[in-house]
């Protein structure tokens, strides 16, 4: 499969000329047979001279042309591995394969050497990682802001069925990719206190003194656009001790000491906090939090004033956009008012509306105990000056919410920035929604909900503020890339427009009445489900048939997204084997993939459980080889490629109103696998796209979610009324899958039966069990199956990231 | 620490002869300072183009002598390096003390008043 277009500018000679180069004077090899980890940074450094100079290009374009900025702040990218990347998008990847060839070098071995930027913990971190990819390809100035984590997302390991985390030391042998900034570090100070002083004409002039220093040093990694005529960057910063902050204590002897402060501020970008919908109100976040958003500023602030100069203060939100990628970067809000009104000494109302003009807000989840919160004194005591600025701007807000709706105290505390409890809190969404003039959701479902559930009173003040952006997915990693067969037929069928106008694979459509394509299509997946095969084996130790049913749920582990009803519903299969004696339609290999934040423990037994019912399913052979069920370890972005274009059907099957988008339910259909889902995220819009005959939904509505909530949900009557739910929730009660430890499972017929289970699973299990029989009856017509799964392909294309992004362009940013 | 200081229009002007102003220092800085102003100087004006780094240590330095010069007396920074200036306007303190770019200016604005 090649790239469907092919740089010019390196031919494979000067390609092992550079590589070469980079072997003997860099990794200072000078002759000796190079390994893997050599080639693959000798090559990757090769690679990243043509993205040097298409970072200068491009920046030499968007300075001539005046192009407006985008500054994606986000604590989280999880960009996986960037050499196939790059090669693809610059279209390099034929001359390298080559060039390694030439050497004896296969570039696959190449490329798996490469750790994974796991610099992110699911979804809205990849989401980060497709929107450089979208801003890139389609020629945007649009760069991302983060940490540069020492460690990324930790590592997973499994021992008897038992989630292990492991440091995930990613930039141990260092990157080729990154290119450090030296010269562009920032100070940005910490702590302190506020003297309330008066300036020289009698004003009120709080000054920020006795504060600590933090040294943020950035580190670019070029994120080149398909095609490669613009190269953006992904800016990381890492905490360094300023040689100066603890000079005091060097002096006074104390060298132990004064090393340990010198560790304690570079822990600041040490890890990333590895949960993905709990935060738990730790200082140390709290000081990434505003370390990003502190370092982000400086470097924007000292763009702009080299492109424009010192007066030019007015144009700000006419030449720069800052999105706030959740409310982790929302601190910003308080800094940009900093800078504006201590540095730049503008008018509050002016700093104001170029503050709101700036800035625009993500918000991704509807989860109360993913909305951060932190403690007054907390806030105090790191960020003294902010505060001031947060109390500030809350009591000109309360003035207009008062105005607006006088007397309604009620409404005045709900909507405060500060929660009024013990001890306070600052509501860091409502700074958010404040201080930005768009606030979006991810999928429609969800910005319904963040206007009706969640903030209904901020969108009663502006409702013009709230808008939606369904989130996308990047097609060049995760079809062109992840699937080289599926991609090289369609190019072959249709062309290779779709690459960068993904609406182009609705010209597939006809395709999928014929059956040659559909045979085509069913042998590229036979393929990448082969390719699957061998490495379950390889993790897993678990031989697997690829004419199965490849039934998929690789995500994160959380109550929510409910790999426990999918457990139920495996459970419900086996019995139904093993004491009816029926036969399955079809047999099916149940994959799942996906971490447990290392504090949850609800999500690690679940893990475990998995685990348990596979060890106990795959081995009876009573079952004759109808299921196995597999928990692959480590999810990762480079293991989502392996999985994902091998997937037959794709579970989505969160309680409806509580996934906000989800993407990994696009990136299955992107790859021609069916989707079995709750009317939930967006899943809806999938179905709206692929037609309802092409889907498989099952479940609770969320009026009907919110409905049995409130009327009270009682498991009971489901266990009393079906004879399903009764089986499998006697089953797992009975020790059946942990003969040596009979109660290790008890929590779950506790959970689901005798408290009212939040997620619903019980009301939902008949449902999504009927609908997987609908299942397993169509995946036994190939013919049925596979047309289904080419029209999921081709009306995909509304889940570009390319789309998502031209309509944050359009309608947030204003850059066309 | 080493100084170097001048009597110019009723001014002082002293130049503190470190690239850093910072808690190792400070104290030695306040010491001497204190001197000057108890000899009667009360018009000072610090000339920092030596100085590259300044901490929150060093700014309260620089406005302990501020207070300590009283109603009638008054402080001017100039030769600050853009660094350092930024510290000054991070933390509000450019607006106590006039930030002028040469002695000049430093001069006209303390004696001025």
């Amino acid at each position: 499969m090649s790239t469907d277009f092919t740089n010019p500018t390196l031919s494979s000679r000067s390609l092992a000329k550079t590589l070469q180069h980079y072997a003997r004077y860099t990794l200072g090899n000078s002759g000796e047979k190079l390994s893997p980890r050599e080639y693959f940074d000798a090559t990757s450094l090769a690679i990243r001279e043509q993205m040097i100079d298409g970072m200068a290009r491009t920046e030499e374009h968007h300075s001539r042309t005046g192009a407006k900025r985008l500054y994606y702040l986000s604590m989280e990218f999880l960009m996986g591995r960037a050499l196939g990347n790059s090669l693809y998008n610059l279209g390099l990847l034929d001359i390298c394969r080559d060039t390694l060839a030439g050497m004896g070098v296969d570039l696959e071995e190449i490329r798996a050497v490469e750790p994974d930027a796991a610099l992110g913990n699911g979804g809205l971190g990849r989401l980060a990682a497709c929107f450089l990819d979208s801003l890139a390809s389609l020629g945007y100035a649009g760069y991302g802001y983060g940490l540069l984590y020492e460690f990324g997302l930790f590592r997973q390991d499994l021992r008897n069925g038992r989630q292990v985390e492991k440091p995930d030391h990613w930039l141990a042998h260092g990157s080729p990719w990154l290119i450090e900034r030296p010269e562009e570090a920032c100070i940005v100070p910490i702590y302190g206190r506020i003297e309330h002083a008066v300036d020289g004409d009698g004003n009120y002039n709080p000054m920020w003194l006795d504060w600590q220093v933090l040294i943020g040093v950035p580190s670019d990694l070029p994120v080149p656009g398909y095609g490669g005529a613009c190269v953006n960057y992904l800016r990381l910063y890492s905490a360094r001790s300023s040689q100066d902050f603890d000079m005091k204590i060097f002096n006074d002897g104390d060298y132990l000491h004064a090393v340990e402060q010198k560790i304690s501020s570079e822990t600041i970008s040490k890890i990333l906090y590895p949960s993905d919908t709990r935060l738990s109100g730790k200082e140390l976040r709290l000081l990434q939090e505003y370390f990003l958003a502190a370092c982000s500023l400086r470097d924007v602030f000292r763009r702009y004033r080299k492109a424009h100069g010192d007066n030019e203060l007015d144009k700000f939100p006419a030449r720069i956009a800052i999105q706030l990628n959740d409310t982790h970067p929302a601190i910003t809000v308080a800094e940009l008012m900093r800078i504006f009104v201590d540095e730049e000494q503008l008018e509050w109302d002016k700093a104001w509306s170029l503050t709101q003009a700036t800035l625009g807000y993500t918000n991704h989840t509807l989860m109360p105990e993913a909305l951060e919160k932190w403690s007054v004194p907390l806030f105090e005591r790191v960020l003294p000056r902010h505060l001031q600025i947060i109390y500030e701007i809350n009591r000109r807000f309360l003035d207009l919410v008062a105005n607006r709706w006088p007397g309604d105290f009620a409404r005045q505390m709900r909507m405060s920035v500060i929660e009024e409890c013990e001890p306070k809190q600052v509501r860091m969404a409502h700074l958010a929604i404040v201080g930005s003039h768009s606030v979006n959701g991810v999928a429609k479902l969800h910005s319904d909900l963040v206007t009706t559930d969640l903030v209904p009173d901020f969108y009663a003040l502006w409702p013009e503020k709230f808008n939606n952006k369904t989130n996308g997915v990047t097609p060049r990693r995760w079809l062109l890339k992840a699937n080289p067969g599926l991609a090289g037929l369609i190019s072959s069928t249709i062309g290779s427009g779709w690459i960068t106008d993904l609406d182009q694979l609705r010209n597939l459509e006809p395709y999928a009445d014929d059956s040659s394509f559909r045979k085509s299509f069913i042998d590229v997946k036979t393929a990448n489900k082969l390719l699957l095969a061998e490495n379950i084996w390889s993790s897993n130790r678990l031989r697997v048939d690829p004419g199965a049913l490849f039934d998929v749920q690789v995500k994160r582990m959380h109550e929510y997204k409910r790999q426990l009803l999918n457990v139920l519903h495996i459970i419900s299969l086996y019995l139904s084997i093993v004491e009816d004696g029926r036969d399955l339609a079809a047999p099916r290999v149940f994959l799942f993939a996906g971490k447990a934040a290392p504090g949850y423990w609800t999500a690690k037994q679940v893990i475990r459980l998995i685990c348990c019912v596979a060890d106990k399913i795959n081995n009876d052979s009573r079952v004759k080889g109808q299921i196995k069920i597999a928990f692959l370890p480590d999810y990762r972005v480079s293991l989502a490629e392996k999985i994902i274009p091998a997937a037959d059907l794709s579970e989505q099957i969160s309680t409806a109103g509580m996934e906000a988008s989800g993407t990994g339910n696009m990136k299955l259909s992107m790859n021609g696998a069916l989707t079995i889902g709750t009317m939930d995220g967006a899943n809806i819009e999938i179905m709206e796209e692929v037609g309802r005959e092409n889907i498989y939904i099952f479940g609770l509505l969320t009026a009907e979610v919110v409905e049995m909530h409130r009327r009270g949900y009682n498991p009971r009557d489901f266990y009393e009324r079906s004879e399903r739910v009764r089986r499998v929730m006697d089953v797992i009660g009975s020790g059946m899958f942990s003969p040596g430890e009979p109660d290790l499972f008890a929590w779950v017929r506790n959970s689901l039966l005798d408290n009212p289970d939040h997620y619903f699973h019980l009301a939902d299990l008949d449902s999504y069990a009927e609908v997987q029989a609908v299942v397993a009856n169509d995946f036994a017509q190939p013919d049925m199956w596979t047309r289904k799964a080419i029209l999921n392909v081709a009306r995909i294309g509304k889940f570009s990231s390319d789309r998502t992004i031209r309509e944050y362009a359009r309608d947030i940013w204003s850059m066309e | 620490m080493q100084f170097e200081e001048q009597q110019q229009q009723g001014v002082l002007v002293v130049r503190p002869l470190e690239k850093s102003l910072d808690a190792t220092n400070i104290q030695e800085f306040r010491e001497y300072m204190v001197g000057r102003v108890q000899a009667g100087n009360h018009l000072i004006a610090f000339d920092l183009a030596e100085v590259e780094f300044i901490d929150s240590s060093g700014l309260g330095g620089i406005i302990s002598v501020l207070k300590s010069v009283g109603e009638d007396g008054n402080v001017a920074l100039f030769g600050v390096d853009d660094n350092v200036r930024s510290l000054f306007k991070l933390t509000r303190t450019d607006r106590i003390f006039p930030i002028l770019p040469s002695i000049g200016g430093a001069l006209l604005a303390l004696v001025k008043n």
